[in-house]
């Protein structure tokens, strides 16, 4: 932690272990019928959704498409944000998580920071976030990158994840974001996954 | 287009001009003047520029010189830049501005004073000789306040 702490400054009030490391890498997932899969094993996306460039115009938003269909979303789904056993957040940069918790419904805007607080947040705490290490840990493999949350949410729920296993992982929602230009977040997206 | 050299050597990196910038960057090199686009049909006054309206699609839109005064809404300091031009002159300032005119947009603080920056200050154009030193439209603090 005190490693973390004092990390040299990139830009102000990101420190060097802030920002996502650039690395090579690929993803892949298997979409296909579910009763071809062992029982256990096949997992399912209970709802999904996806919008772009929301804020319009807005070089530095504190907000993302997410809330604009969380409830759907969750709705869809048939469970809320508390029924998901962890979720594993687009992480470019620490913020970028704080942000999506708070759109997605985890807490009220302007509350993660006591969220937080509340909860420890490794792959055997109260509120798993990332239990993969997120990208902050593996590097972002390029357009690649998102993808990754989808594949250690996928490994969780199939209970292959080995020493980072989430005990009685059922329910996950994972969310991405990219594509940022001069005031246009160009996609936020979002799935509740669920092992059948 | 001439290139800025800084301190250290290095070159600026140079912004690619194209049909739709090169108003805005021939007012800022020859004139030191600061363009946004105003909307003819909404009013929507917008930055960068665009072939038409963000607000209503409206091809019908103007250049609208600024007084080159505008307010902090974020900023952030810079220790490490990336690219080298930049490194003898860091902390860099960068802040999101909303001028006088409605639009805001992303630009570099400079000046010996440009740390005390905060959310809320008065800003405006560099002026003078500093104006050629650099490739786009740059701002010095004008007061401080500590709203």
């Amino acid at each position: 932690m005190e490693q973390y702490l004092n990390a040299r400054l990139i830009a102000e009030p990101l420190r060097l272990f802030d920002c996502v490391m650039a690395c090579s890498g690929a993803d892949a997932v298997i979409i296909g019928p579910t009763d071809r899969v062992q029982k256990g094993k096949a997992v399912q996306v209970l709802s999904g959704f996806e919008h772009h460039n929301h804020p319009p115009g807005e070089i530095i938003p504190l907000e993302g498409a997410w809330k604009l269909y969380k409830d759907r979303l969750w709705d869809l789904a048939g469970f809320g944000p508390m029924d998901m056993n962890f979720v594993n957040a687009y992480d470019d940069y620490p913020i970028m998580v704080a942000i999506q918790l708070e759109d997605l419904g985890f807490c009220a805007k302007g509350e993660v920071g006591r969220l937080l607080d509340e909860h420890s947040l490794a792959y055997n705490g109260s509120f798993p976030i990332n239990t993969g290490g997120g990208q902050l840990s593996v590097g972002q493999a390029g357009m690649a990158g998102g993808l990754m949350l989808i594949t250690e949410a996928v490994c969780q729920l199939r209970q292959e994840a080995g020493d980072r296993q989430v005990k009685n992982a059922l329910r996950a929602l994972a969310s991405g974001y990219g594509m940022v230009g001069y005031g246009h977040g160009l996609s936020t997206s979002a799935a509740i996954l669920a092992v059948n | 287009m001439t290139k800025e050299k800084p301190s250290n050597g290095h070159a600026y990196p140079k912004p690619k001009e194209t049909s739709l910038n090169r108003t805005f960057l021939e007012a800022w090199h020859k004139e030191g003047k600061l363009l946004v686009q105003s909307c003819k049909n909404c009013n929507h006054v917008f930055f960068y520029p665009r072939p038409f309206c963000p607000k209503c699609f409206s091809i019908d839109i103007r250049w609208l010189p600024t007084n080159g005064h505008g307010k902090v809404l974020s900023f952030t300091l810079i220790h490490r830049p990336n690219h080298p031009a930049f490194f003898a002159e860091v902390p860099i300032v960068l802040a999101e501005i909303a001028l006088d005119e409605g639009a805001s947009l992303l630009s570099r603080v400079v000046g010996e004073n440009r740390t005390q920056i905060r959310p809320n200050s008065t800003l405006t154009l560099v002026s003078g000789d500093m104006k050629k030193n650099y490739p786009l439209p740059t701002f010095k603090l004008v007061c401080q306040s500590y709203s």
